[in-house]
């Protein structure tokens, strides 16, 4: 199973709406507010956080077909490997735990989750806006060998994104991502 | 307070928020805050705060995992409330 998450730090930068009273108390436990705090640059380690969370929340969600929920809070991220621009970290919920890697630039962070450290995938990030639907439908055509005009991108009833070919639901694991002007597509790849 | 006066109230509150300004044309119950409004997640927290402030309560953790859609807001309302 896999996740991914981008975010614009253009869009992010000045706003310092994570500084309001009680905001990083509704998204991070105490553990994660102390490293925040305590880090370099507390904004974006909010970011970087907050993109290890939503990343892992789409592998968990997509893995147990799970209803939505808004609940951050139970995600608890853990830093493992801080290579400063690529920062490997795990994150848990109840007792499942997921692999995570961020890139970091001056511009974005981007983050994807898996549940197994060894998970093959193929991965596009776009810097300016892109067609996301057709960059994925195009990329899993050409790993599946499939025609790419009878592939359709669906949401299930859990608002979960699959694919679609001749109406039989295509077996393969996706995760796409927007934020401002960046995008992003994460393709399990199967071994 | 009347439930139709709370959905003016959240209206007013999500709308800095919104990203799909189409999606407040037909606000009420069934108004999902990610799908129809097209909410930043990172937002929602932001919205939660602002329901707390505007309406005096505390939203618990639980609370908040549930509130997808205007009526999830309002019902959480109501029950703090009393």
């Amino acid at each position: 199973m896999i996740g991914n998450d981008i975010i614009d730090l253009r869009l992010t930068s000045g706003n310092n709406n994570w500084k309001r009273k009680g905001y990083l108390n509704k998204i991070f436990c105490e553990e994660e507010q102390d490293h925040i705090l305590n880090s370099k640059d507390p904004e974006l380690s909010v970011w970087l956080l907050w993109a290890m969370k939503e990343s892992a929340y789409k592998a968990h969600q997509r893995r147990f077909d799970l209803p939505r929920r808004f609940n951050p809070k139970a995600f608890r991220c853990e830093i493992i490997e801080d290579k400063s621009t690529t920062i490997f970290g795990k994150v848990r919920i109840d007792t499942n735990s997921y692999h995570t890697k961020a890139s970091i630039s001056n511009e974005y962070i981007y983050c994807f989750a898996t549940l197994n450290s060894s998970t093959n995938f193929v991965q596009k990030i776009y810097f300016e806006p892109t067609d996301l639907k057709l960059s994925l439908i195009n990329a899993v055509s050409q790993l599946q060998n499939l025609p790419e005009n009878k592939i359709f991108l669906k949401k299930s009833a859990q608002f979960i994104p699959y694919l679609n070919f001749e109406n039989q639901k295509l077996f393969c694991n996706f995760s796409l991502t927007h934020h401002g002007n960046f995008s992003a597509i994460i393709v399990e790849l199967r071994n | 307070m009347p439930e139709k006066e709370i959905l003016e109230k959240l209206k007013a509150i999500v709308t800095p928020y919104v990203q799909n300004k189409e999606g407040l044309e037909n606000f009420d119950e069934k108004t999902d805050f990610l799908n129809d409004l097209k909410i930043n997640s990172a937002n929602l927290v932001d919205v939660v705060l602002d329901v707390e402030d505007e309406f005096n309560i505390e939203i618990d953790t639980e609370s908040m995992n549930g509130m997808l859609t205007a009526g999830d807001a309002k019902n959480i309302i109501l029950k703090k409330m009393i």
